[in-house]
């Protein structure tokens, strides 16, 4: 039953907005490539309550009366897969998370699980755990520097607010540099989340903190997660700080998941206006798409829908949403064809 | 199937509108199970005491007030005030008081077609644990929810006091969509 409410929900938006095909996106009168790189998996019973009442309430009812079936059936890789479909993606990137005080844990295993289930379609990005640093950063790092073995394991996530660790604290240099001895990307959310148990003060928020890192580690590449976007107060946050930094640094790229959704941006304005900045500022070439998906049933192509849109509204060339939403990601991740 | 049932209602002569003094109706479904006791008064008046759980997470119960108006031989507006508790757990807890308003058009036949709408505002209860330097402290904070849902259906007597009913219902749930769900219903009518 749960596969098909599944199908039944993720199949609505495609007919309804015309955005996707299995193919591709559509995009004026060409159908372009996708790629999304900001895909979550886990296990429910390893997400705090409060974290899974805020998932639970995006459900509809009555599937939020009883979310764990469909929330582990979605964050599976068949689930993953079947998302990427509807939204006619043809690929994604599923993280690893440590983040105990906020969203919980998925560890390296648990995606590489997914990697090995979909070879063929999903990539990862493995993290490490922090919170014992001190006495734990060797271990700690080794065990990053195995799960970046595996061949489909592309980069590294971090999430600061999440970990609670601070943008300018030289002791996760370690972390960066280990990302450009292995030239794996390094992702890392920026921005208030609006997850309970995170911190929001800017140390921990703003990307403008973490800009020495970015200058002592010129082969590092620093892809900054949601664009600095404030969710707390539903703002664009520390947009301009992120622009202003891939003005500085050419190792420094966007990712723009989650600022654009329904709940985050209504009407599309936000996003219309950080992409259109973005163009503005002349760094199209840094953006890479996202969603921080699946979230819920039909999320992924609803995301690609909104995207598209804004991307019009912005006044983006073919050649450009194309950039974003595949080119872009090959090239920083090495994996041209 | 409505139509079907609107066809055989004009090929059908009218019933008059007799409310029995006391009715119990019990229905089963997808995601609702409930129960309702009715007793009617004069002058059109009834008051039903309602009980219903959406798959045993969210439970529903409410006192309320009927109007009959009938229009016509064979059709009857009712309208309804009510007012009752919401229970709601665990992955999206609710708790606290629901206010109702109701309104149903029907045709009175062999089958019977009728249209309900539901109103649903819930003030919603939850407590907050503050932690603060001056020690820690609870408070009661309240959430507005609007639920809007409309049920179409039909009712066949098959008996002098038993009648079947089919409905399905549609709408949202606390602000958020709800998967169209659909109730078989069982009235006995004391006569």
């Amino acid at each position: 039953m749960i596969r098909i409410t599944l199908a039944f929900f993720g199949l609505i938006p495609m007919p309804l907005l015309g955005c996707s095909s299995p193919s591709g996106i559509v995009y004026g009168d060409q159908v372009l490539a996708g790629i999304d790189m900001h895909l979550h998996t886990g296990e429910w019973d390893k997400i705090p309550p409060s974290t899974q009442n805020y998932l639970a309430e995006r459900f509809p009812f009555p599937l939020n009366l009883n979310p764990e079936p469909l929330a582990e059936d979605t964050l599976s890789a068949q689930g993953v897969v079947d998302q990427l479909d509807n939204a006619g993606l043809e690929k994604g990137v599923v993280f690893a998370v440590y983040a105990p005080h906020s969203v919980g844990i998925a560890t390296n295993a648990e995606v590489m699980e997914l990697l090995d289930a979909k070879p063929d379609r999903l990539w990862g990005l493995a993290s490490l755990r922090v919170d014992q640093w001190n006495t734990e950063a060797e271990n700690q790092l080794n065990n990053l520097r195995e799960a970046l073995n595996h061949p489909r394991m592309i980069g590294i996530k971090l999430a600061h607010a999440h970990m609670h660790i601070r943008f300018d604290d030289p002791q996760y240099d370690s972390i960066y540099a280990l990302a450009g001895e292995l030239e794996k990307p390094v992702y890392l959310h920026t921005g208030p989340s609006p997850f309970n148990g995170t911190l929001a003060d800017p140390p921990y928020t703003n990307p403008i903190y973490l800009e020495e890192s970015i200058k002592r580690f010129p082969q590092t590449t620093f892809i900054l997660g949601h664009m600095g976007f404030d969710f707390l107060n539903k703002a664009e946050g520390n947009l301009e700080e992120c622009l202003a930094l891939g003005k500085r640094y050419p190792n420094v790229f966007f990712e723009p998941s989650a600022l654009g959704s329904g709940a985050s941006d209504p009407d599309g304005t936000l996003y219309t206006k950080v992409l259109r900045r973005t163009k503005e500022e002349g760094l199209i070439d840094r953006m890479i798409y996202g969603s921080d998906g699946p979230q819920f049933p039909g999320f992924l192509a609803d995301y690609a829908t909104r995207t598209r849109d804004a991307m019009k509204a912005a006044e983006y060339t073919a050649d450009e949403a194309q950039a974003v939403f595949k080119t872009n990601f090959e090239r920083v991740f090495g994996l041209n064809p | 199937m409505i139509t079907c049932a609107l066809l055989a209602a004009t090929l059908s002569a009218p019933q008059a509108i007799s409310p029995a003094p006391v009715s119990v109706h019990v229905a089963a479904g997808f995601p609702w199970t409930g129960i309702a006791v009715e007793k009617s008064f004069a002058s059109n008046f009834s008051a039903t005491l309602e009980a219903e759980t959406a798959l045993g997470r969210r439970w529903e119960s409410r006192l309320q007030l009927n109007k009959d108006w009938p229009i016509r031989t064979s059709w009857r507006l009712r309208s309804g005030l009510g007012t009752g508790w919401v229970y709601q757990s665990p992955s999206v807890p609710r708790q606290g008081v629901q206010v109702v308003a109701r309104v149903e058009a029907s045709y009175q036949s062999t089958y019977s077609p009728f249209v309900t709408l539901d109103y649903r505002y819930l003030i919603g209860l939850r407590e907050l644990a503050i932690q603060s330097a001056t020690g820690d402290r609870t408070e009661w904070v309240t959430n507005p929810y609007v639920s809007i849902l409309g049920q179409v259906g039909v009712r066949r007597a098959i008996s002098s006091s038993l009648e079947l009913d089919l409905r399905m219902i549609f709408g949202e749930i606390d602000e958020v969509f709800a998967i169209p769900g659909a109730l078989l219903g069982l009235r006995w009518s004391q006569r």
